[in-house]
């Protein structure tokens, strides 16, 4: 498996890599459960963050890997005062149609439409969603979620 | 995944339990579907309170069967929908589109 490149760009507080398996995202929904239970974050949400994060994680496999057991993703997440940040990268295809992730392409799916909801979900429940593709080589899949409070003690609660 | 189909005189119920996400779900309930649209029963009733998780492919396939059902001169009616599903559901728009229903019983009534 190739591995998933590091993400430099700004401190994560924890970070992971898991093999490019369908199965592997659960140990991506314990981080994200455990982060946004320390968030304050209602259940009702946390299940929406895992379906973001499945969402994005299953694409990187189906699209930037082209299958399972191809590639490593790695997951890193952090909180500050304002916002949870979570960020999938990997070492696949690059995500060519970028224009895709602007709000203004984003669009509620035809009701009888069997596919195109997966960027509309994430669009949904996250409060932004980012893709870089860093060196040429790896890609960057930010999402990001503002806290229920946006205290500093409740975000200094999360990072430890 | 895991799917029961039990009979209610001319109306068949289909129970799913774990998981509708890609590669897990997915397919075992379109093929619960057609097995009982091939029988030849056209009232189902969809009862989704086991269902853990369900991704945008989930939701696609919920769609297709959804249509699969009335373009055979079915109906499909949906009940029991977690919580978690139902916010979901509400975010897709689709909670105006799909027939659904608190419980079996009432699901049943509805065609009755």
């Amino acid at each position: 498996m190739n591995d998933a490149g590091n993400f430099q760009l700004m401190h994560f507080d924890k970070s992971i890599a898991i093999p490019g398996y369908f199965k592997s995202i659960e140990a991506i929904y314990r981080i994200v459960a455990q982060a946004a239970e320390g968030c304050g974050f209602a259940k009702s949400t946390i299940h929406l963050l895992q379906v973001a994060v499945w969402e994005a994680f299953s694409n990187i496999i189906r699209h930037a890997y082209g299958g399972e057991g191809i590639g490593k993703v790695q997951c890193h997440y952090s909180v500050d005062e304002q916002k949870m940040t979570i960020v999938l990268c990997d070492t696949g295809k690059e995500f060519k149609s970028i224009h895709l992730l602007s709000r203004d392409c984003i669009q509620p799916p035809q009701p009888f439409a069997t596919g195109g909801r997966g960027l509309y979900l994430l669009d949904q429940i996250m409060d932004e969603i980012h893709y870089y593709r860093q060196n040429d080589s790896v890609n960057v899949f930010v999402m990001k979620k503002r806290l229920p409070s946006q205290s500093g003690v409740l975000a200094n609660k999360c990072n430890k | 995944m895991r799917t029961s189909i039990t009979d209610r005189g001319d109306i068949k119920i289909i129970e799913i339990q774990g998981k509708i996400t890609i590669g897990e779900g997915d397919i075992q309930m379109r093929k619960a579907i057609n097995e009982v649209l091939a029988a030849g029963s056209r009232n189902i009733v969809l009862d989704l309170g086991g269902v853990r998780y369900i991704d945008s492919s989930g939701i696609g396939e919920l769609v297709s069967c959804y249509t699969t059902c009335n373009n055979r001169g079915g109906q499909l009616l949906i009940c029991n929908i977690p919580p978690n599903i139902y916010s979901l559901l509400q975010l897709t728009g689709l909670l105006t589109v799909f027939q659904i229903h608190d419980s079996v019983e009432d699901a049943m009534q509805a065609f009755n």
